[in-house]
């Protein structure tokens, strides 16, 4: 049975649980989020939320507090103020039992058989020994680790205990999932897999906040962005409006002749085969620019006002707060 | 199910599967089958015919007018007289080689009174003595049966109460029942070697989970209360089967063997109460050193510094047993009443001195009421500590820190 039909089989029609997420309530909700270490404020007053349905990349660079304000969302760490909603209301333990957490640092039982791993986390997810055992198989199933049930997980590679465990998170079809750099380490064909579920369990109506350093899986998967640095929220918003908002600094030029070395307004300028990139200083606009080539007659094949990475947005944001 | 529960549930099957414990587990009874068929062959060769006495005298007391005849059984004589002090003096003068005191209540209890010279052990020095006399007995029952009670006594003649007296004749000092010691001792050994099993089998596990990097998943549906206390439960029940089989194979062997071999000292085992006085040290005992354990798999990033570090809560642990021979010879002593108050070595030197009969119920109960106390404070600590610092990886906290966190609960 291919992957992508066990997903279709699994995922089924939207859940009408989803529904009842109170009106107009996130399904995750941090407000105000505060935390110190030894005196030293690691998270400063985030707040975020995430709607059901919807999937919510989180980005920082390392020590921005990314994994610290997970974890007190969740419920692991208490916060020093601020309060962590799910639901539409505070956290519980019954509100916890529907959030499905796959950590950074994660790893599970070694001397167990997943079968018996499976179980045991779904029973602590309030399912019973039955339903668990039955959804242990479906999971494993789902993420093409069926024929490998009753191996202990110290038999798999690092890449198979991370579907195992990715297959543990969503074993009790929660409404909300956190995902903590879920992708490292995974082999391109096991990213794949693991994205069409994550896409999967958003189509089926959960909420989804995932850290990663990737940008390109931020732009592949999120339909909101969010970027933690020095504890706080420096960034939030739509990727595609993001990128607009960040537009109108790069000039993107195709030409058979060529540029002058100095252009007015123009800074950095780079030079491939195809095109030449060249970054507007501020104060400079694209029509000047554009001007200036056409009366140096130059001939211009394209001329484009380039829509800048998420990265490059990300690096720009954090060497722009240092 | 409370998530407690299932994290009891997960422990004990997970417990219950270990090859470690499992081995652990069956090789006591099978040590003490091995010992007790060692002593039964060291026994069966070596009482061959040229070790057998071509006569032996015994004398008798009776108080329950049941004898009536057979002065002779075999190479036996039955000597009567006329009360215990006379009897004792034919004991002291050697002119029996053990007398039996059968008392006014043998027909409804079937006891009987042994005096032996002092320096007989176990009861292997008289056991011919023994089981001449029952035979001596049941031999004069069976002459009046009439009722029930005689019946009984034929089918089980004497339960043994020794007395052992010095050369004037005197109850000696120091007389203790040897089979209630070596219950205690043995129970008491087992005690506190299944409690620092079984807690290093939670503190192993912790520091799996923090190894294994499980913890955090755990902790996202499980609060570190839940957590501590479904692993306290579900590796206390896996010690209780482990000392319960122990127990129950000692004690089942015991029987078996005396219903071959008259002179196994089973006849002196505890009774109700002391046994459960003995659980409940165990129990507290348990929480005790597993509260301490837990502390120590929270704080603490591999299993080799738990490891090491556990040393600092198993050498008080085993401390009464490095005092043994001091603590037999004065049970009563100044060292043994302190270490009973204290709760590192409460539980074991407790059954010591339980076992050496020096303990009154007040001062049970009042080593009990501390080591409650001292539970109280382990677990409140060990709380403090389990919630802090179960995500702490790579690094153990300062020395300070973690003085600082067990007193205010906070990093």
């Amino acid at each position: 049975m291919g992957a992508a039909h066990i997903l279709t089989v699994m995922v089924g029609v939207r859940d009408s649980r989803f529904d009842s997420v109170s009106a107009g309530a996130p399904a995750l909700e941090a407000r105000q989020l505060r935390k110190q270490f030894g005196g030293r404020d690691v998270v400063n007053g985030v707040s975020l939320h995430v709607n059901s349905g919807e999937v919510v990349g989180l980005v920082g660079p390392n020590g921005a507090g990314k994994t610290t304000t997970i974890r007190m969302m969740l419920g692991i760490l208490a916060p020093d103020e601020g309060e962590a909603r799910a639901l539409g209301g505070p956290l519980t333990a019954e509100t916890q039992e529907r959030i499905g957490y796959l950590p950074e640092e994660r790893g599970l039982y070694e001397g167990l058989k997943l079968t018996v791993v499976l179980s045991y986390l779904g029973q602590l997810k309030g399912l019973s020994r039955r339903e668990s055992a039955i959804r242990a198989e479906e999971m494993l199933n789902a993420v093409g680790m069926l024929e490998h049930a009753h191996k202990k997980v110290r038999e798999l590679s690092r890449g198979m205990t991370q579907l195992v465990q990715f297959g543990a998170t969503l074993l009790h079809r929660p409404d909300i999932l956190v995902l903590d750099e879920p992708f490292s380490g995974l082999d391109p064909v096991n990213s794949r897999r693991m994205k069409e579920l994550v896409l999967q369990e958003k189509q089926r109506g959960a909420a989804i906040i995932f850290s990663t350093h990737q940008m390109t899986d931020v732009e592949e998967l999120s339909d909101r962005v969010l970027m933690i640095d020095g504890g706080e929220v420096a960034l939030e918003g739509v990727p595609s409006e993001l990128r607009r908002r960040y537009r109108g600094d790069t000039i993107r030029v195709e030409s058979p002749d060529e540029l002058p070395k100095s252009i007015s307004g123009v800074g950095d300028i780079e030079r491939s085969a195809e095109a030449v990139t060249m970054r507007l200083l501020e104060g400079a606009t694209a029509e000047q620019v554009l001007k200036e080539l056409l009366d140096a007659g130059v001939r211009i094949e394209r001329f484009e006002v380039a829509l800048p990475t998420l990265e490059e947005i990300f690096i720009r944001e954090v060497l722009g707060r240092e | 199910m409370n998530k407690a529960l299932i994290v009891a549930r997960h422990e004990l099957t997970t417990m219950l599967s270990r090859t470690g414990f499992l081995v652990m587990t069956a090789l006591v009874p099978i040590a003490m089958l091995l010992l007790v068929g060692g002593i039964g062959a060291y026994v069966f060769f070596t009482s061959g015919e040229d070790d057998a006495p071509e006569s032996r005298t015994v004398g008798y007391v009776d108080t329950a007018d049941i004898i009536t005849g057979y002065e002779q059984l075999g190479i036996t004589t039955f000597r009567p007289y006329a009360n215990e002090t006379v009897a004792r003096s034919a004991v002291a003068a050697g002119d029996v080689d053990a007398a039996y005191v059968i008392l006014p209540t043998y027909l409804q209890t079937g006891t009987v009174r042994e005096i032996t010279q002092s320096g007989g052990g176990l009861g292997l020095q008289t056991g011919g003595s023994r089981s001449a006399f029952r035979d001596f007995l049941r031999a004069n029952l069976v002459a009046d049966l009439g009722d029930d009670n005689r019946a009984g006594r034929v089918i089980a003649p004497a339960f043994f109460v020794t007395v052992e007296i010095d050369a004037g004749g005197q109850t000696a000092e120091d007389s203790f029942d040897p089979a209630t010691l070596i219950f205690f001792m043995a129970m008491a050994f087992a005690i506190i070697f299944s409690i620092l099993t079984i807690t290093g089998y939670l503190l192993q596990g912790l520091n799996e989970e923090k190894e294994n990097r499980v913890m955090e998943i755990l902790l996202s549906t499980v609060s570190p209360d839940q957590l501590m206390l479904g692993k306290l439960l579900g590796l206390g029940v896996a010690g209780m089967i482990q000392i319960g089989v122990w127990m129950g194979s000692a004690v089942g062997l015991l029987f078996g063997a005396s219903i071959f071999v008259d002179d196994i000292p089973v006849l002196g085992l505890p009774s109700l109460p002391l046994i459960l006085v003995a659980f409940a040290y165990f129990l507290l005992g348990y929480a005790f050193f597993a509260a301490l354990m837990a502390a120590l798999g929270a704080v603490t990033t591999s299993q080799r510094e738990s490891q090491q570090l556990t040393v600092i809560v198993i050498l008080p642990a085993v401390a009464p047993f490095w005092f043994s021979f001091s603590i037999i010879d004065d049970a009563g002593g100044l060292l043994p009443q302190i270490m009973t108050y204290i709760p590192f070595t409460a539980p074991t030197m407790s059954l010591a001195r339980l076992a050496l009969d020096a303990m009154g119920p007040l001062e049970i109960a009042a080593s009990l009421i501390a080591l409650t106390f001292s539970v109280f404070v382990a677990v409140k600590l060990a709380q403090r500590l389990f919630r802090s610092y179960l995500l702490v990886y790579g690094h153990r906290p300062p020395l300070v820190q973690l003085l600082k966190t067990a007193v205010t609960g906070r990093l």
